[in-house]
């Protein structure tokens, strides 16, 4: 008999021999040495380095500069519980030969700290803080080390930190009391303050030139030789209706042109990520809809095939059909409301008509489907809720034939539109190198030019089998985003005929009964389903103890999952990684520079949803 | 307000029924100042989640709010009278709506729409508020999750039946209280009762000030 610790390290030795396997390993175990501490793989046998947290960023500058890889795509925290240190996960892409790579740091629970990778990758600033909002890493020589989801004021600790209860430690009455005892200088940052108090010096100028305090000050430059000036904080938000949510900008500006955005999140947060903590597996598919509603099949579809991909199950030919079909709908779905706000915003109503009666139709099909209008939780693990109702195909098939009506009709009112276009050509550029190390994702990143998709660069539901375009834009300006998004449906609508002619027939869900509940005939007539089925309700799916970082393409960007298991019922941590928390991350440095009126444009072009940056 | 008051609104309202004499012409003009408030009631969409999806389809082609005269949006709340809260509050959020809610003059009203807002939903975590009715007073909840244009729509009638029992002399409904600003709506204890599991459930009948929560029947109600 091997004793588990035996079996443990010869585990560990496989583990390290598989990952040993890739060159680029190698390599930087080779030039590391020590400060590479040991190496693992994932449940779909990628590889993990976890290196020596004083060489963090000597080892990830390295992997950027000489490995190509290009891509941050996420950092976040893992927290076992007890003593065991806090791991910080930074998951890497290599845009030039499209693979991956995890590096761990460890980190004693105590006393966390690391040292930034903002200077490698600008997609750090806001992953990092959310890293120290939630597990209290800190993380030297980052520019803004401040919380970024919770009140900068919280007191009551660091939620994903295996300790902190669910409910926080405060009671509900003492939490609504600190709430609403906040008062209006904490939610602003002391830079921000400081800007605002230069303000006075109005007041000091006034009194000086003998006017009454209090009065305006409008005196002609030429008049007062040293006149000064300052520069004003402008909030706006939470509740404003351009913000597509409770999203909360202060700029400060000088006079129309914007010198510092700042996007205060966090109204939102919901706790998703710790709630996934004490939630079966299955139990987490109807929060994930809640996470991103404009396009809640898309999150349901991302977090099943991720837990799926941890099983290392391989779900039915018909069910990967019907996938394709609700993601590219649920595409359809984001997008149109993207383009009818994103027009409120900069003046043009009639779109937000036409885009959600088109919306309505999409509804209808996920009403006949699952019963409800937005919050559909229409996949399980191992397949979907049931089989699509009869007549469910005939319904997309009229849908993809009669939309592109309506989508030439908006069209028409936008494309040509000379309001439309000044407000939006050239306004928030980036360009594709700069969007890929700052992280902007989906839609954006390629109206930048990168044609980054996940679907073609690390395919998932057999979408390497589908025929459809990439499109891409020129400049990475505001009206190239909404070019692409207008494409990127006319795509969604190619790929859903291909779907539609090829759905096969045969089974939705696999035949596992350690995943699916067996039929009820089994149930009611053989003692082997009626075991199945009552372990599988009473104790939940039993997903075996391992890791997976899985994404997919969402109608924001890059979706991706991390998850772990340790052999329970319940995942461990369960991480969304989500696409629009990235792209508003870039906003500041797409409008920084430009004028007020711009910030609307180009807050609206990123197309974000607040239930997913928040989470 | 004392607590019994409090648990007891039909006594309360009978109380002020029968304290403040009305006579026939106040009878009337109370019908006719409800009649026009009822009529034009301007929302204030305080949407956070999920649920503002479904009330901006409320306000589309489909569901038409404009129907009942109640497609004129405040996104001020000083010129509204309904706010809808729609979709999560957190804690970071409970004070803008508080303040927004103390900014809207009276008459006002409020709506919670949806599980989270009434109840905290599903989200029993560290950082929702477990009800809005701890921080604002809520005059009707529309269940779902998110409800239905429908059920938002149905909501709004509801305001209006409400108003239309509301009397001009009635110092309890429309006074500013200025003291309250930017205080919690309960007293602690209570904010623990409705914060424990299934508690706003159970208690939120009392401290929405319905008698009770079966619909209210409105003549052209179809009756199955
Ligand atoms: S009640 Fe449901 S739909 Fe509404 S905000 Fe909450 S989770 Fe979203």
């Amino acid at each position: 008999m091997v004793s588990s610790k035996n079996l443990e390290s010869r585990t560990a030795a496989v583990a390290e021999g598989r990952a040993l396997e890739r060159h680029d390993v190698v390599e930087l175990r080779s030039r590391f040495g020590r400060a590479v501490r040991r190496l693992e793989t994932d449940a779909l046998g990628e590889p993990i380095v976890h290196v020596d947290p004083e060489h963090n960023t000597d080892v990830l500058g390295y992997l950027r500069d000489a490995q190509g890889f290009d891509m941050l795509k996420d950092v976040t925290g893992l927290d076992l519980g007890g003593d065991q240190p806090v791991q910080v996960v930074y998951q890497l892409w290599s845009t030039s030969e499209s693979k991956p790579l995890r590096v761990k740091a460890e980190v004693p629970p105590d006393r966390p700290k690391l040292k930034s990778a903002f200077g490698i990758w600008r997609a750090a600033n806001w992953l990092e803080r959310e890293v120290y909002d939630m597990f209290g890493v800190r993380f030297e020589g980052h520019p803004d080390p401040r919380r970024i989801l919770m009140p900068e004021n919280y007191e009551e600790g660091y939620p994903l930190r295996k300790g902190f209860p669910l409910r926080g430690r405060f009671t509900r009455a003492e939490q609504t009391r600190r709430a609403l005892a906040r008062d209006l200088e904490d939610i602003y940052s002391l830079a921000e303050l400081e800007v605002a108090r230069s303000g006075g010096r109005g007041q000091e100028l006034a009194s000086r030139l003998g006017q009454v305090p209090g009065v305006s000050v409008s005196v002609a430059g030429a008049d007062v030789p040293d006149l000064e000036t300052s520069n004003m904080i402008l909030n706006i938000g939470p509740q404003h209706p351009a913000t597509h949510g409770v999203l909360r900008l202060v700029v400060e500006l000088d006079g129309e042109t914007i010198v510092k955005c700042t996007p205060h999140i966090g109204y939102l947060h919901t706790g998703f990520e710790k709630l996934g903590e004490y939630r079966t597996w299955n139990q987490n598919i109807p929060l994930t809809d809640r996470i991103d509603y404009l396009a809640p099949m898309l999150y349901n579809i991302g977090y099943a095939l991720a837990v799926e991909r941890l099983l290392g199950i391989d779900i039915t030919p018909r069910c990967k059909v019907i996938r394709v079909i609700c993601s590219e709908l649920n595409r359809i779905l984001s997008h149109l409301i993207w383009v009818g706000t994103t027009a409120i915003d900069i003046g043009a109503f009639t779109p937000f008509l036409y885009t959600f009666q088109e919306r309505e139709r999409i509804y209808n099909l996920h009403e006949a489907y699952c019963g409800a209008r937005m919050t559909t939780s229409v996949t399980r693990i191992g397949g979907m809720m049931a089989d699509v109702p009869p007549g469910w195909l005939d319904g997309v098939a009229e849908f993809v034939e009669t939309f592109p009506k309506t989508l030439a009709e908006t069209e028409r009112l936008l494309t040509q539109n000379s309001i439309w276009i000044g407000r939006t050509q050239g306004v928030g550029v980036m360009g594709g190198a700069d969007a890929i190390n700052s992280g902007l994702c989906g839609p954006n990143l390629r109206a930048s030019g990168v044609a980054y998709d996940v679907r073609k660069d690390n395919p998932y539901l057999d979408y390497e089998t589908y025929d459809f375009d990439v499109p891409i834009g020129e400049n990475g300006d505001t009206y190239d985003r909404y070019l692409v998004r207008m494409e990127e449906m006319r795509q969604s609508l190619r790929i859903l005929e291909q779907a539609l002619d090829r759905v096969p027939d045969g089974p939705i869900n696999v035949s596992d009964p350690r995943v699916i509940l067996p039929p009820k005939s089994e149930v009611m007539n053989s003692i082997d389903g009626m075991i199945a089925h009552f372990k599988l309700v009473m104790e939940g799916l039993k997903v075996p103890a391992g890791e997976v970082w899985s994404s997919i393409e969402s109608s924001k960007g890059e979706l991706g999952i991390y998850l772990v298991a340790d052999g329970g019922p319940k995942p461990v941590r369960c991480r969304y990684r989500a696409p629009s928390f990235m792209n508003m991350s870039n906003l500041p440095a797409l409008i920084e520079g430009s004028l007020i009126a711009d910030l609307i444009a180009v807050n609206a072009s990123i197309d974000i949803v607040l239930g997913e940056i928040d989470r | 307000m004392s607590k019994q008051d409090m648990s007891d609104p039909a006594a309360q309202r009978q109380q002020i029924e029968t304290e403040i004499p009305r006579p026939w012409v106040l009878a009337r003009l109370d019908d006719l100042v409800n009649w026009a408030r009822r009529n034009s009631l301007w929302p204030m969409p305080f949407g956070t989640a999920c649920c503002a999806i479904e009330m901006m389809a409320a306000a589309a082609s489909k569901y038409d709010i404009a129907r009942y005269g109640m497609e004129r949006m405040g996104y001020t709340p000083r010129q509204a009278d309904v706010m809808i809260v729609a979709g999560r509050v957190s804690y970071k959020m409970a004070p803008v709506m508080r303040r927004i809610w103390d900014q809207m003059p009276q008459p006002k009203w409020c709506i919670s729409m949806g599980a989270c807002a009434s109840t905290g939903g599903v989200f029993d975590t560290y950082t929702l508020a477990q009800g809005i009715d701890t921080v604002v007073p809520v005059d009707v909840y529309v269940p779902g999750c998110p409800p239905r244009p429908e059920g938002l729509l149905y909501g709004l009638l509801m305001i209006q039946e409400k108003i239309k029992g509301e009397s001009i002399v009635d110092p309890r409904a429309r006074e500013e209280a200025p003291e309250a600003a930017g205080k919690a709506h309960l007293a602690p204890k209570e904010v623990e009762l409705i914060a424990a599991p299934f508690g706003n459930s159970t208690f939120q009948n009392r401290v929405s000030g319905l008698e009770s929560s079966s619909p209210i029947v409105r003549p052209g109600d179809r009756k199955d």
